[in-house]
């Protein structure tokens, strides 16, 4: 019995070029690989913000960025300090004596509050020049940045 | 005669009506005139089954069902972009307080309409597209007809009824759950299995009952349905594991992208492996470039989805190790197009005009085009430019929307006037299609991938979100544009599947519904049709 094959093929071989082209994009891969053998991974797991679809960090950077004054002109570019304290492991409490009693009276929101300056718990304490951001900020833009800076160790 | 030559002849053959014992499938020639009939000399009326057996029914239904899914697509991808540049308009939650249920949350965000464009796309239309495509060809290329033809009709309901529900929970916070391939409930989830149970059943029970060695089409449907079927039995069943948030997030990512290699991209070469071939009546140039395509493929789509796996608690080998399967890919997208390319080769005045060569060259250009900005994509410094923004979609756009989409329309040109029994010229309906699906498509992926640059260059000069909203609202438009487009592209294919239908003269088509036992006869069983012209 004679089976034809529905769809013919002209040839069965692969040409030179093809099998060049093949090997070729290994190469390129195998030195892709090579070259990026080391690294970090983001977290895949990203707070949504306003923007939509941005990571934590990004969010918190555009606002840390772009508020007036800039966080970062006073606690430098990095966050490690300036003529403000460091913002880093601020996760395990605050370094400033003059905001301990209120880490302990307001043990999870004291960085917002501090960060806004607008509500009556912090009406007594030294800003020592702390802008009040509550009047430039959201409360969810503060909340961004005050979870962002608890990411930082 | 030459092949030239045999077409005119068969373009300017006369229309023959056919008697309507042939319309009705009763072959039997009526020897006696047919004024002396007596009544009792009819044939007893067909009688229709109430699950349809005939060949092509189940690809039939699954291609008409898609253009209208293609309609849907573009209906909420247009809602999703406005969502972009209105957000505040447009954004609403409301609780219903309902006797029996209590109380029900509706919520329309970007996200929730997102994941629904994306939901309808990929397995509305790109899905049902796909399981016509495995249903038509199958039997063609095996010389077969169809096993378990009414249980694959069957599929039909479950598939889209689990579509349909899915996408109404979307909008359910409640019920509906995080990633593409996860967000529906298990009872959804359940009668999707179903239906592509039933796909994957006709398909395989079909294939190893065949005594030939598989065309290459064959090869990509069989790996790209197992591929489908398993990364959407591991999606459905995440809830029931109890895994982290983190651990979810990274198993979502990985079937989302596993859907997007192996099927997606997999059911597109292996239909273009078909068509192509078919429409230029030119045997396929390389069968050993063609399965070389396969191989690659079948691996490198595999490791691209381990590229998703992004996230601290994964080695960064193992990440990078997806990133270079993303960048192999180019590797068989090249070999598929230049194969096919060869394969026109003396037949590219068929391009000229609109039809199912033009569709297929404009779905290989996709092809080359989506592979090579996912390997962009991939990309250590892009990626840390463009991650989580516009590019995402961009690429996926082209893939889905692009390449996926063209290598449908390619099939369905070629496809419904056999499954109808229909003779059907080209149109102007085609070019209608073609031209604004090929510029929805190409301007949304441009778009959105332009958007992605840019908003990843923006945050990264701490621009403030308004400026970055303010920025990216031009891209949404244009992104709006190219999405309306294809939603007049799905209402042209709409149009012209009804017009053959209804206005086509009935043609009679070799089709493939013997048994096995008479089926190697020597004849190309799936070549020109008896009373209508190409093939």
């Amino acid at each position: 019995m004679t089976v034809h094959t529905p769809i013919s093929t002209r040839g069965r071989g692969i040409p030179a070029w093809a099998a060049g082209l093949t090997v070729l994009v290994l190469l390129v891969g195998g030195v892709y690989l090579a070259g990026n053998l080391t690294g970090e991974n983001p977290p895949i797991i990203a707070e949504p913000s306003a923007s939509g679809g941005q990571t934590l960090e990004q969010a918190a950077r555009q606002i840390i960025e772009g508020a007036q004054p800039s966080c970062t002109a006073c606690h430098g570019t990095d966050l490690t300090g300036g003529a403000g304290p460091s913002l880093h492991g601020i996760a395990n409490g605050p370094k400033s004596e003059n905001l301990q009693q209120l880490a302990s009276d307001h043990p999870d929101d004291w960085p917002n509050l501090w960060i806004a300056g607008t509500d009556p718990a912090v009406a007594d304490i030294d800003r020592l020049g702390m802008p009040q951001f509550g009047t430039t900020l959201t409360e969810e833009q503060i909340a961004t940045v005050v979870e962002y800076l608890k990411t930082l160790p | 005669m030459p092949r030239t030559a045999r077409r005119a002849t068969a373009d300017r053959a006369p229309y023959v009506p056919q008697d309507r014992y042939v319309q009705e499938g009763l072959r039997a020639q009526m020897a006696v005139n047919p004024k002396k009939l007596r009544p009792y000399d009819e044939p007893p009326p067909a009688r229709r089954p109430l699950i349809p057996d005939a060949p092509d029914s189940a690809a039939t239904g699954y291609l008409v069902l898609s253009f209208v899914w293609l309609a849907v697509t573009a209906g909420i991808g247009l809602l999703w972009v406005a969502m972009q540049v209105f957000p505040d308009l447009l954004t609403f939650a409301i609780d219903l307080q309902l006797p029996l249920i209590g109380t029900l949350s509706i919520e329309l965000s970007p996200i929730s309409v997102q994941t629904g464009f994306t939901a309808a796309a990929i397995f509305g239309w790109i899905s049902n597209a796909a399981f016509a495509a495995i249903l038509f060809i199958t039997p063609r290329i095996l010389g077969e007809r169809l096993r378990l033809e009414p249980i694959a009709w069957l599929g039909i309901g479950a598939w889209n009824v689990g579509v349909a529900a899915g996408l109404a929970v979307v909008y359910l916070p409640n019920i509906s759950q995080a990633g593409l391939a996860s967000v529906f409930p298990l009872p959804i989830d359940g009668l999707l299995l179903l239906g592509l149970l039933a796909v994957n059943g006709a398909f395989w029970l079909t294939l190893l009952g065949a005594r030939r060695l598989p065309y290459v089409s064959a090869w990509f449907f069989g790996v790209g349905l197992l591929a489908f079927l398993g990364l959407y039995t591991i999606a459905s069943g995440l809830p029931l594991l109890g895994l982290d948030d983190t651990a979810t997030a990274l198993l979502n990512a990985f079937t989302e992208r596993g859907i997007e290699t192996y099927w997606v991209l997999g059911i597109a070469l292996g239909t273009l492996f078909y068509v192509v071939p078919r429409v230029t009546v030119n045997p396929l140039a390389s069968g050993g470039m063609g399965m070389l395509a396969w191989l690659l493929w079948a691996g490198a789509a595999g490791l691209s989805a381990i590229g998703a796996l992004v996230d601290p608690s994964v080695p960064y080998l193992i990440t990078a190790l997806g990133n270079v399967g993303t960048i192999l890919l180019v590797a068989p997208a090249f070999l598929a197009v230049a194969v096919l390319a060869m394969t026109m080769s003396g037949r590219w005045t068929l391009v000229l005009a609109p039809g199912t060569a033009a569709f297929a060259l404009v779905a290989l250009a996709f092809v080359i085009g989506a592979s090579l900005l996912d390997a962009i994509g991939a990309l250590r410094s892009v990626q840390d430019l463009v991650r989580n923004t516009e590019w995402r979609l961009g690429a996926w756009t082209w893939l889905t929307l692009g390449a996926a989409t063209f290598a449908a329309f390619a099939l369905a040109d070629h496809a419904a006037p056999r499954m109808m029994r229909r003779n059907w010229p080209e149109s102007p309906l085609a070019a209608a299609q073609l031209w604004s699906a090929f510029l929805g498509a190409a301007l949304t992926g441009l778009a959105l991938v332009g958007a992605g640059i840019v908003h990843g260059s923006l945050i990264a000069d701490g621009a403030p979100p308004e400026e970055v909203s303010a920025t990216l609202a031009w891209f949404l438009v244009v992104a709006a544009g190219g999405i309306g487009l294809l939603g007049l592209a799905a209402i042209a294919g709409l149009v012209t599947l009804f017009l053959i239908y209804t206005s086509g003269r009935p043609a009679e088509y070799v089709v493939v519904d013997a048994p096995p036992a008479t089926a190697g006869t020597g004849v190309d069983r799936n070549a020109a049709p008896a009373t209508a012209t190409g093939r």
